[in-house]
């Protein structure tokens, strides 16, 4: 005896949400391979299992694993030297004075980018080289003192940002800022595995914030040593109108690079 | 674990090196902030150290340590919640570690989970990402397993919204 499709009834099946018919199996799928609508869910679901299952694992910051090692091991020798536990320690104080406002005057003079190139053009050359984890920290001083910077805040002009880059390999980065208007290179730079501030010479490198600028993502491009782009900012850009939403990210449109952003935004 | 139980660090490093990045990907995936995730992590293994005798070596190792991991991030979200700190998922940091097999689909997918309400997420990221099936995912987030189907499903269907821009 053959059951008539029941569309809905098969939706419910295919999410898992009704158990798979017992006995009528066969029927159940000719019902669903006949039925349009049936057939793309069911190919829909099945490619979100797929990727589901094939999103890799994330590489831990190595910083990260050998603290955290460090920690419980500590823990299981109480004897032994303590660790550091805090993910989020303040910035040294030392490393924000002297220098700083000529550090910031430059990095505001910092010219425009070149017009934006296609995303294409963003291919590490090299490729098989292990691209570095690489993670961007945001600090903010309002002139009260270096902050942690608030993803949900809104900076006045004046503002200035400091950016500080943790990486588990020697990479070649690039900070680039993105706004509406296109993506200028702020700095580059060689770094070391482990946390690095980002510097303008001997000094801290540091943004400052002017009256009537825009909302705009820093963007940190990381590579192998000798495969970052000459230009890293060819190709990078956002729309306006979905800057601060997460259809704004750039880095999601970053596919040959390690990439990380922060949203800064700004007090109208 | 039975001799991590006991106290021996090299074993301790043996377990730390199989699910370190599993516990990463997931606390990741699950909060949708790597700084947070991070934070987490650390947590998550100094808390299974110190709750090291509360595991039944009768049962499966999986999703008890996934279940400190799950609760930690609940314990954060609380926190985050009381002192009123942006939580919502309107930032997803993009996975840091571009891969060159990286597609636009799995890009989209991770944009998903990151969207994606909580409780339906961290049934969804342990049962279809780490592949737990009903009962350990039940077990790791301390609900039913026809309740972890659910989540499942739900989560699969959310996803399969968003992935057609229909998720109102």
């Amino acid at each position: 005896m053959t059951r008539p499709h029941d569309c809905a009834y098969a939706e419910a099946v295919l999410l898992g949400e009704s158990p798979v018919p017992v006995g009528v199996l066969t029927d159940f799928e000719a019902g669903v391979s006949s039925c349009d609508a049936c057939t793309d869910l069911a190919a829909a679901l099945a490619e979100i299992d797929v990727l589901a299952a094939d999103l890799p694992d994330l590489e831990v910051p190595a910083e990260l694993s050998k603290r955290t090692l460090e920690a419980v091991l500590a823990e299981m020798a109480p004897s032994a030297a303590p660790v550091r536990r805090s993910t989020h320690q303040k910035w040294p104080f030392a490393m924000i004075v002297g220098g700083l406002a000529a550090a910031m005057a430059l990095v505001v003079a910092w010219p425009g980018g070149p017009s934006p190139a296609p995303p294409d053009r963003l291919v590490a050359r090299g490729s098989g080289d292990i691209l570095p984890t690489v993670a961007l920290k945001v600090a903010v001083d309002e002139g009260t003192g270096l902050e942690r910077h608030r993803r949900d805040a809104a900076y006045p002009s004046g503002t200035k940002v400091q950016f500080r880059v943790a990486l588990d390999r020697p990479a070649d980065v690039a900070l680039v800022r993105v706004d509406g208007s296109g993506a200028e290179v702020v700095t580059t730079a060689t770094l070391t595995a482990g946390d690095s501030n980002l510097q303008m010479g001997a000094q801290p490198l540091a943004w400052q914030v002017e009256p009537g600028e825009s909302d705009a993502r820093f963007v940190l491009l990381a590579a192998p040593s000798g495969t970052l782009p000459e230009d890293p900012a060819s190709g990078l850009s956002v729309d306006p109108a979905t800057l601060s939403e997460p259809a704004g990210s750039v880095c999601a449109r970053v596919g040959h690079l390690a990439c990380d952003e922060r949203l800064l935004r700004v007090q109208p | 674990m039975l001799q991590v139980q006991s106290g021996d660090p090299q074993a301790f490093e043996v377990l730390f090196g199989r699910y370190e990045r599993r516990i990463f990907g997931f606390l990741v995936r699950r909060t949708g902030d790597r700084e947070a995730a991070a934070e987490l992590f650390q947590d998550t293994f100094l808390k299974m150290f110190k709750a090291r005798d509360s595991w039944d070596p009768s049962r499966p190792l999986k999703p008890w340590l996934f279940g400190i991991a799950a609760n930690a991030a609940v314990d954060l979200r609380r926190r985050q919640v009381r002192r009123p700190i942006a939580v919502s998922l309107e930032e997803w940091d993009a996975p840091t570690r571009a891969h060159n097999e990286h597609t636009e689909a799995r890009l989209t997918l991770e944009r998903g989970l990151a969207a994606m309400p909580d409780t339906l997420r961290e049934a969804f990221v342990l049962g279809a990402v780490e592949g737990f099936d009903h009962n350990e995912v039940a077990e790791s987030l301390s609900i039913s397993p026809a309740n972890a189907r659910a989540r499942i499903s739900r989560g699969r269907s959310w996803l399969r919204k968003f992935l057609t821009g229909d998720t109102q």
